[in-house]
């Protein structure tokens, strides 16, 4: 069952819906690692014992990436696909 | 094949079905105004993968199977500017065992209201049935967007497109009495007149103005895992955050990665635990004292293909707090926490 979170997104990261999140407009849409202003934080009050994030490329092919940070303590298994 | 198909005065807004994307077809939709190609739309059935904007396959060799009317296998194109011209080329792409193919097309004559189905959003939902308890889909679990039309409704069907149900919101069918199988939830949008919108018909014999949307698959399993989950009594929390507000400080240890086609999946940092791969999955795990756990996902330059990373956790936790990083270029990033439904 989908369980909802909090969110803190940072300047250059918008919600575009309930699980979305992008880039916050063109001048955000620039290669950057570790800057604060790409970065969300979420926060799950609930119970949940899975997260799927899923990213999609909307460039047409410039590749892409992305970093989760989770708090310690967590023991995850993780998994990966690549979708068409 | 090389189909074309030409109207003799301008239409504009049109949307017209093409059924039966099957075996080893491959198809190339275009419009024009009078030579002059115009853009088109296309929401496609589960079995159907989009190439570009206009060229359309079956989605894996699990797809590439003989069909007729199956809603999995149809895609509806929508044209919001004027056209002249449709043509339709479809390339038989199988080599070994050449079976011939075929396709349908559907236009629907006379529509002229400005009908869009709308995207559906969420799911796929899973559910153990026939145990008594009543299965719903939670409210608000399916974000419908981009719709429009004079009339809609949404429609609950089987695997072939038979309807089962209309209801007022997804949300208010229990698919436990339903037994064992797959639905599909839909949304119609459609104009005055429409024929075959009754429970018991197929969807793919509406007669009229219309307009349907992808579709959410619902699954319904009498056992297996879904079936055998204890809820936790207790759902741990995990330490007090560390989370310093920055990755940079978080130094490599105990790396591990994980391959698939050109995306990979990359432990940075467990500093007491450990990260191991086993096949197709990374197990990790932490010990008191470990500042947290970054996780690397990326996919090469070139690559179009989109990514999904799934971590499950070894227990249900609560009150989890965790970041996400570099959200930046083109990239959109969709993040959906949930819990397996418990007896």
């Amino acid at each position: 069952m989908p369980v909802s979170y909090l969110v803190n997104t940072n300047t250059c990261v918008a919600q575009i819906n309930q699980t979305s999140f992008v880039p916050d407009g063109p001048a955000c849409e620039i290669q950057r690692h570790g800057e604060p202003s790409h970065m969300t934080d979420i926060f799950v009050i609930e119970c949940i014992d899975e997260i799927r994030i899923t990213s999609f490329d909307q460039g047409g092919g410039i590749g892409g990436s992305y970093t989760t940070v989770f708090q310690e303590g967590v023991q995850l298994m993780m998994m990966l696909m690549e979708e068409s | 094949m090389d189909a074309k198909y030409s109207f003799t005065e301008e239409v504009c807004t049109l949307s017209f079905d093409v059924w039966d994307i099957d075996e080893t077809d491959e198809l190339v939709i275009e419009a024009f105004n009078d030579g002059t190609p115009v853009m088109i739309s296309a929401s496609s059935g589960q079995c159907v993968a989009q190439f570009g904007s206009d060229t359309f396959m079956p989605d894996g060799s699990s797809c590439e199977v003989q069909v007729s009317g199956d809603v999995s296998h149809k895609i509806t194109v929508s044209i919001s500017s004027c056209v002249t011209d449709i043509r339709i080329k479809m390339y038989d792409q199988g080599t070994s065992n050449n079976g011939g193919g075929s396709y349908t097309t559907v236009f629907k004559e006379g529509c002229t209201d400005d009908l869009d189905d709308g995207t559906l959003e969420g799911g796929p939902f899973e559910f153990c049935v026939s145990n008594g308890e009543a299965d719903n889909i939670p409210t608000g679990s399916i974000a419908l967007s981009g719709n429009s039309g004079a009339n809609s409704t949404w429609v609950v069907t089987d695997d072939q497109g038979n309807i089962l149900g209309l209801p007022p919101m997804p949300s208010d069918v229990d698919f436990d009495v339903a037994g064992q199988g797959t639905c599909f939830v839909w949304h119609l949008s459609f104009e005055e007149g429409l024929t075959g919108l009754q429970i018991g018909q197929n969807v793919s014999n509406f007669q009229g103005c219309y307009s349907l949307s992808n579709s959410i698959s619902v699954f319904r399993n009498e056992s297996g895992a879904i079936c055998n989950v204890t809820c936790p009594e207790t759902c741990s929390t995990p330490y007090l955050a560390l989370l310093d507000g920055s990755d940079n400080g978080m130094a490599d240890i105990n790396n591990a990665s994980l391959t698939v086609g050109n995306a990979i999946l990359t432990v940075h940092r467990s500093f007491n635990g450990t990260a191991v791969v086993d096949e197709n999955k990374i197990n990790a795990s932490q010990t008191s004292g470990d500042v947290g756990l970054r996780l690397d996902v990326a996919h090469a330059i070139g690559s179009a293909n989109n990514m999904e990373a799934v971590f499950s956790f070894s227990e249900a936790v609560c009150g989890l707090h965790f970041e996400v990083w570099d959200i930046n270029q083109t990239d959109e990033i969709v993040i959906r926490p949930s819990i397996m439904e418990c007896q």
